[in-house]
């Protein structure tokens, strides 16, 4: 058996280069731009109907109302972002490795001494960065004019709750960036990889919910079972843990996800008093969904890690 | 003919003189009653005449000769007191007589005597007045239930019957002593209004309601009320009783006054209660009982109380365990004291907040996705 040859130095080193460069590269490309002005102008219009349809007389978590508010037939600014985000992180995430495959530009930069596993971090991290970035933006200019129109700060609890919710869409974002990466390493066509992410996030929003339903259904014991198992199965989905996250962080009169149980409905019906949780206890009630955000993100970064290590790049 | 003349004259003398020998002449000092009866206290004024006849027109000069014991007699003729009246012939002055009875005259007569002494005549005239003893007036106040029972709350309510039995129609005024802190008021009978007083009829008798509120924290015991009608110089006490059976009053709070507390899911959260008698009686065999959500525990140290005597508290460690499927929030659990037919009850807003096991469990699955990650660097890393 051969020893296991050792590696020099630390595998991150060069990490930050390679962060420095693929950010510089995502922000000034043009799909980049083109995407800012998307959100930018989603941003803009819902905040508008959310300051047109504030609802007088209430002074309670004003500033989370302006995410959350709504006027048909245009869904609120939280609806917009659960189409937005995935769709930034796919584009930002999808021709990552293999663009540079195909440009034969990796094995160039792979003879600078940096590993292999400081450039597939940096470039995830830069393409987190770069979300991060449009979305602080986006949410800094949504709190400024509220700010400017409603003409109250923000109060503390709603500043800790609204970060919550940014955070809660950066981790979301992060799934579908590290979906998008293993996508870019296993496929060696860009548009394959991009097709690939675009059918698994479609497949989520759109055919998982009735695929649940059918499952639950037809492997459900009881109807307590097949609620279970069908809240089971949708959970799976990323979209229902980041739908979940943001209704309890930015409601907080939310105090319970999913179904209740009969004595926990009694309880609440005949003795609960309807008044809004502490963040405390918003947060404990979304940690399950907001550490799967997080956890998902990190496996699926250490399955993109795997293949790209195993894989032959020299071309 | 001289004879007949002489006769004649002698006739004439013989007849006449008897009729002018019967005209008195001189000085007459006169009233048309010179003996009165009068109220005891009660200034009279005596109107006198002064006739001079057939004498020359003289000063006279008039006086008290007698004058009873301890009062003022004054002569006042034209607004002023005089001392000498000035009488033509064959006619009269008024004068008047001002007589004044000295405080505390006692009933019986009294003699005055007025005396005109002119030149070489003079008059005297006696008068007599006789101070009669009225009878006061009298009031008498009268119930027949002087004594009543009831708790702090109540509206202790005397009917009575005041009678004047005097002789007067008099104005009577009301007025009641009673504890501190009690309210007395009088009511007509059969009427809402508040009087403080009244008149009455001589011989006439008013029912009246007297209404004595005692104030709410008085102790249990036995209050005096008494009531007082003063009418003139008559006034009549009549003594009324209200007895106040004490009442126990329960109050459940907390020692803070706080009713509201935290309590995690799942878990045995205690709340310090206070159970304090605000009462005028001692409140015993209390007993604790809740209203709590179902699945949930509520658990009394101790269940009952023995006493809590008035003014006094006693503490109760409330043991709540919410069933740990609980969702978060606020609930409200009602607390109840009860003892002999008294309780009272408070509401606890209760807010639930649920363990933090699963945040740590959370984190332990980022901590073993990491983990992964760790490992697929020193196994896939490549040199």
């Amino acid at each position: 058996m051969i020893a296991k040859p050792v590696r020099e130095g630390s595998p991150w080193r060069g990490l930050w280069a390679v962060v420095a460069k693929e950010m510089a590269d995502h922000l000034t490309s043009v799909r980049m731009g083109i995407l800012e002005v998307i959100v930018l102008l989603t941003a803009a219009v819902t905040l508008y109907m959310a300051l047109q349809n504030l609802p007088s007389g209430t002074s309670d978590f004003l500033f989370l109302r302006l995410f959350t508010i709504s006027q048909d037939p245009l869904p609120a600014f939280v609806g917009f972002l659960g189409v937005l985000v995935p769709l930034i992180a796919i584009v930002l995430g999808f021709d990552s490795i293999n663009g540079e495959f195909n440009r034969r530009t990796l094995s160039r930069v792979l003879a600078q001494p940096i590993y292999r596993d400081a450039l597939l971090l940096g470039k995830f991290l830069a393409g987190l960065f770069t979300l991060a970035l449009v979305l602080t933006a986006i949410w800094l200019m949504i709190i400024g004019l509220g700010i400017f129109r409603l003409g109250v700060p923000p109060t503390g609890e709603e500043v800790a709750r609204g970060l919550l919710f940014l955070l809660a869409t950066i981790a979301y974002g992060g799934i579908w960036l590290g979906l998008a990466m293993v996508f870019s390493v296993r496929f060696r066509q860009p548009a394959t990889a991009a097709l690939a992410s675009i059918s698994v996030w479609i497949f989520f929003s759109v055919f998982w919910g009735m695929l649940v339903g059918l499952i639950a259904q037809g492997l459900g014991r009881g109807i307590a079972g097949q609620i279970q198992l069908e809240l089971f199965l949708a959970r799976l989905s990323p979209n229902t843990l980041y739908a979940e996250s943001i209704l309890a962080i930015l409601n907080p009169e939310v105090r319970a996800l999913g179904p209740l149980l009969l004595v926990q409905f009694l309880q609440l019906q005949h003795w609960g008093v309807r008044s809004p949780l502490p963040l405390s206890q918003s947060l404990l009630l979304v940690w399950p969904q907001l550490t799967g955000l997080i956890a998902g993100t990190i496996v699926l970064f250490a399955i993109g890690y795997v293949l790209f290590q195993r894989q032959e790049i020299r071309a | 003919m001289k004879r007949v003349v002489s006769a004649a004259l002698l006739i004439l003398l013989i007849l006449v003189l008897p009729a002018l020998a019967q005209k008195p002449r001189g000085l007459t000092l006169s009233t048309p009653y010179p003996a009165q009866s009068v109220q005891v206290g009660e200034t009279v004024t005596i109107s006198l005449t002064l006739s001079n006849r057939g004498l020359a027109p003289q000063i006279v000069r008039v006086s008290m000769k007698e004058i009873a014991e301890g009062w003022k007699a004054s002569l006042t003729g034209g607004g002023r007191p005089v001392q000498a009246v000035y009488v033509d012939t064959d006619d009269s002055v008024s004068l008047n007589l001002k007589l004044e009875p000295p405080s505390g005259i006692q009933a019986g007569a009294y003699r005055f005597v007025v005396r005109a002494q002119g030149q070489g005549a003079q008059s005297e005239l006696p008068i007599e007045l006789t101070v009669e003893a009225q009878l006061p007036p009298q009031l008498a106040f009268e119930t027949e239930l002087p004594t009543r029972r009831g708790s702090p709350t109540t509206t202790f309510r005397y009917s009575v019957t005041l009678t004047n039995k005097g002789e007067q129609e008099t104005a009577v005024n009301l007025e009641a002593e009673a504890p501190e802190g009690f309210q007395v008021t009088f009511k007509l009978r059969f009427g809402n209004e508040e009087v403080t007083s009244l008149p009455i009829k001589a011989g006439e008798s008013k029912s009246l309601d007297i209404e004595v509120r005692p104030p709410k924290q008085a102790q249990a015991g036995e209050y005096p009320i008494t009531v007082r009608a003063l009418g003139g110089q008559a006034q009549a006490l009549l003594s009324l009783k209200a007895i106040i059976t004490g009442q126990a009053e329960l109050n459940v709070t907390t020692p803070d006054g706080r009713l509201s507390t935290q309590a995690t899911a799942g878990q045995e959260n205690t709340l310090k209660l206070k159970i304090e008698n605000n009462g005028t009686a001692p409140a015993r065999d209390i007993e604790l009982s809740s209203f709590p959500p179902v699945g949930w525990t509520v658990e009394f140290d101790p269940k009952t109380i023995a006493e809590i005597t008035p003014n006094n508290f006693a503490e109760v460690t409330a043991k709540i365990k919410p069933s740990d499927k609980t969702v978060a929030g606020d609930y409200m659990l009602s607390i109840t004291a009860r003892s002999e037919g008294i309780s009272d009850s408070a509401e606890f807003r209760i807010t639930v907040v649920t363990s933090t096991l699963w945040g740590i469990v959370g984190i332990g699955i980022i901590v073993i996705a990491l983990g992964a990650v760790g490992w697929a660097v020193s196994r896939f890393g490549r040199r």
